[in-house]
């Protein structure tokens, strides 16, 4: 008898010597993956990382900010509460003192008011300091920033985006772009960032176990590049993926579960008005007349798509103005437009003028919503549209990065480009029309010219009421409509789908991550 | 040739089978636009329609008669590897046989040239002159051929210094022949063997080329390739296409490199005794 509890006990000593052992491996096996078709967004850091939506995404996950926003709005982050003091025009933020960097050091008031110096010696392209005046820690947890001219962005922009850096590190850091250092990547973000092979387009990164809003829900974070979504989600080599709309029925069918976004990112035609014949207003609208929008989105995404607004802001935003002047397709008006700017049909029904025939090169890219790179129609069914109202256009498709490079550096005469944040803070108008606030921007048109338009956009900057804000946000859509410094193409329809047996519930948010980022990649999914 | 040759070669399956096949593709590739029901840039047409009488290969993503497209894109691919393989084979040939004839100092300078050719890897050339400068699908297909001779280069000259050797080309210049009437009337005939294998070669590489640069998007994507219809058809992975749009160009593809494989190891074996006795 003895003996049998003695087997007894050793027995039950030993299954439960398996389950203690057992529970922590399984726990450490607990990753999510996520599929990304380009794979290389720089490294996640502000200096470092590509400048577009996916390469924020990644850096967002280790750097966090005072603020953020979840399914519903604006939530605490490193700020536990925030006001704002109008007769001062000052921001007072009050910290969380649970808050850590992936170090240990506590984070502090310091710590943020040395991120706006900093920014401010090193601009950060994501955000806009030059309005602060200064910033002044009040005790440890206490950071009041103090404006030198009312700034109607502050909160989506300072609050919600700029990533808060360690005083500590950063502080000897004088060439930040070049600084790849280990410590470079030392945030306060849920995630500690632990490997990026740029070749094979992977991140690797670790919970941070004293993250100060809980342990996150998983224990490894992994981006995979697969250009197979579908198939990526059916074999498990990813949890989450951005899909073609036309997979979401299939993918339904599998178990997965279907999210879909408003209309936060839009295709849009680049222009080079420097140059003639883009220099001529009357011009750019004539491409709008002959650039027939839905039969771009019928023949090169079957159907899925919206055409957008020609004032640039997404037709879901509450400051959407219904009444932004529209360009329907009428082949006939375009080239009526373009012979009395001179030009007379030649020989085989192209335009010239002076003996040269109208001709120019469209530079096409592959680059869709949430920054993944699908093949499309998109360059050749407007190539074709253009021939037909007797304008010659050679197309020329790149990769990219090289595109961006080239609208960058003026290198093009017309480019399909596209980019996110139209459907966030209004001040994407001024990042993405004027070289003042949008330089750094791959997709900023870079138009100046137009005093009443440089007026409008000042002044929604330092509008803090909403509603006069509104009215002078309608005149900015109207007479960018009217200017076509670039011609917004169609919302594409972005849809995502993710294996909900993870137990994570992946969403869009509403006007975009941070500024307006519309991708389905939100850290809270994994925190709360 | 020989009549021999000729007897040999017209009892050879891989001869019949490649000149056959080679026949009909060309065919369609030179009548295309007879045979095509549509213009391949038609836009005009229900996107994803399935094989229909009016359509045999169905409607792509983007309005497009399949078969059109087919039937241009095979005569553009095919069209580049012809291109390609007569530019590389003239090269070769000139290269090869002035290095032959006059040896010493042109034979070294030639020889060694073809070296360092011959180490430059094509493909990285072809892929980042594509990628940088954009040049036309002509342009590409003669670039592919300066990077691409040597091999028939170093095959003409091994072969023509055997034949400079021999008694007739002796007597030829003892009568008094001058040079370039012994290359024209003795050497070139001569070797007409070694053009054909050369040709084919480089024609296959080229073909291949055409469609994996039209597949990665460095060439006009308005200009019908093989290679871009494949990559077009890939991205709609996930219906079921596959087999009207997406094995065809394959198997074009397939055959056209195929048919000039055939006639490869036919010539090769006819004209090359050590290859017929190891085959």
């Amino acid at each position: 008898m003895k003996r049998s509890i003695l087997i007894l006990a050793n027995v039950l000593f030993a299954v439960l010597f398996v389950c203690i052992s057992a529970t922590p491996a399984v726990s450490q096996m607990r990753e999510i993956r996520i599929a990304d078709s380009r794979g290389d967004w720089g490294y996640p850091n502000p200096f470092l990382h590509y400048p577009r939506g996916p390469g924020y995404v990644r850096m967002s996950w280790v750097f966090d900010t005072l603020i953020w926003k979840d399914q519903n709005g604006y939530i605490p982050a490193l700020a536990r509460s925030w006001s704002f003091d109008a007769e001062n025009l000052a921001f007072t933020f009050i910290l969380n003192p649970e808050a850590r960097w992936h170090d240990g050091r506590p984070l502090t008031s310091e710590d943020v008011s040395f991120t706006i110096q900093y920014f401010k010696k090193y601009p950060y392209l994501w955000v806009t300091v030059d309005d602060i005046e200064r910033a002044v820690a009040e005790g440890a947890y206490t950071v009041r920033i103090y404006l030198s001219r009312p700034y109607s962005a502050f909160l989506p922009d300072v609050g919600g985006t700029m990533p808060i850096l360690p005083k500590h590190i950063w502080e000897s850091v004088e060439n930040p772009h070049t600084y790849n250092d280990p410590r470079a990547f030392i945030g306060s973000g849920p995630f500690i960032f632990r490997d990026f092979n740029k070749t094979k387009g992977t991140y690797l990164y670790e919970a941070f176990t004293d993250y100060y809003q809980g342990r996150p829900k998983v224990d490894r974070l992994i981006y995979v590049r697969s250009g197979k979504p579908m198939l990526s989600l059916q074999t498990g080599e990813a949890d989450l993926a951005n899909i073609m709309p036309g997979m979401a029925d299939e993918l339904r069918k599998k178990g997965m579960t279907v999210i879909r976004d408003e209309r936060g990112w839009n295709k849009k035609l680049m222009i080079n008005h420097r140059k003639p014949p883009f220099n001529e207003r009357s011009f750019r609208q004539a491409l709008a007349y002959a650039v027939n929008r839905q039969e771009i989105i019928d023949k090169s995404h079957l159907g899925f798509g919206t055409p957008a607004s020609y004032g640039l802001l997404s037709i879901d935003h509450e400051m959407y103005n219904p009444k932004t002047p529209f360009y329907p397709h009428d082949a006939e008006k375009a080239g009526e437009i373009i012979e009395s700017l001179g030009y007379t049909r030649g020989n085989g029904g192209y335009f010239e003028k002076d003996g040269c025939p109208l001709t120019f090169e469209l530079l096409s890219s592959n680059i869709t919503v949430a920054g993944e790179i699908v093949s499309d129609r998109d360059g050749e069914v407007i190539k074709k549209q253009l021939e037909q109202i007797g304008i010659n256009v050679s197309l020329v498709n790149m990769e990219q990065a090289t595109t961006d490079s080239r609208i960058k550096n003026w290198e093009f005469d017309i480019a399909i480009s596209g980019h996110g944040g139209i459907s966030g803070d209004p001040r994407i108008l001024n990042e993405m029309i004027s070289s003042q606030y949008g330089a750094g921007s791959v997709n900023s048109a870079r138009y100046d010219i137009d005093p009443e338009l440089n007026r409008l956009m000042e002044a929604q900057m330092v509008e803090m009421d909403q509603q006069k804000r509104k009215n002078t946000v309608y005149g900015i859509q109207e007479l960018y409509a009217i200017d076509l410094p670039a011609i917004s193409l169609y919302y594409p329809d972005a849809v995502a789908a993710y294996n909900p047996v993870k137990g994570i519930c992946w969403f869009y948010t509403k006007g975009g991550i941070s500024k307006g980022i519309p991708i389905p990649q939100n850290k809270m999914s994994l925190i709360k | 040739m020989h009549i021999s040759f000729r007897h040999e070669l017209g009892r050879d399956p891989w001869f019949i089978t490649g000149i056959g096949l080679g026949l009909v593709l060309l065919l369609l590739a030179g009548l295309g636009p007879v045979f095509s029901p549509y213009d391949p840039h038609d836009i005009s047409f229900r996107p994803l329609s399935p094989p229909s009488a009016d359509h045999w290969l169905g409607v792509n993503d983007g309005g497009m008669d399949i078969f059109s497209e087919l039937l241009f894109g095979m005569r553009n691919t095919a069209g580049f590897g012809i291109l390609a393989g007569f530019t590389a084979l003239f090269l070769g040939v000139a290269v090869g046989l002035a290095a032959a004839w006059f040896g010493g100092f042109t034979d070294q300078i030639a020889m060694r040239l073809a070296d360092v050719v011959l180490a430059v890897p094509s493909v990285m050339i072809l892929i980042m002159a594509a990628s940088l400068f954009r040049p036309s699908p002509v342009m590409l297909a003669v670039i592919l051929s300066i990077i691409s001779w040597p091999t028939t280069a170093k095959a003409i000259r091994s072969q023509a210094l055997v034949v400079k050797n021999r008694l007739h080309i002796h007597a030829a210049r003892q009568a008094g022949a001058s040079g370039i009437y012994i290359l024209a009337r003795h050497l070139l005939p001569e070797l007409f063997p070694l053009y054909l294998i050369g040709f084919a070669a480089k024609a296959r590489m080229a073909m291949f080329m055409e469609a994996s640069l039209a597949f990665l998007g460095l060439l006009d994507p308005a200009r019908k390739s093989l290679g871009i219809i494949i990559s077009f058809a890939l991205k709609y992975y996930y219906m079921d296409i596959w087999w009207n749009w997406l094995l065809p160009p394959v198997i074009l593809l397939s055959l056209l490199t195929m048919t000039v494989t055939f006639l490869v190891i036919s010539l090769e074996k006819v004209f090359d005794p050590r290859l017929k006795e190891a085959l």
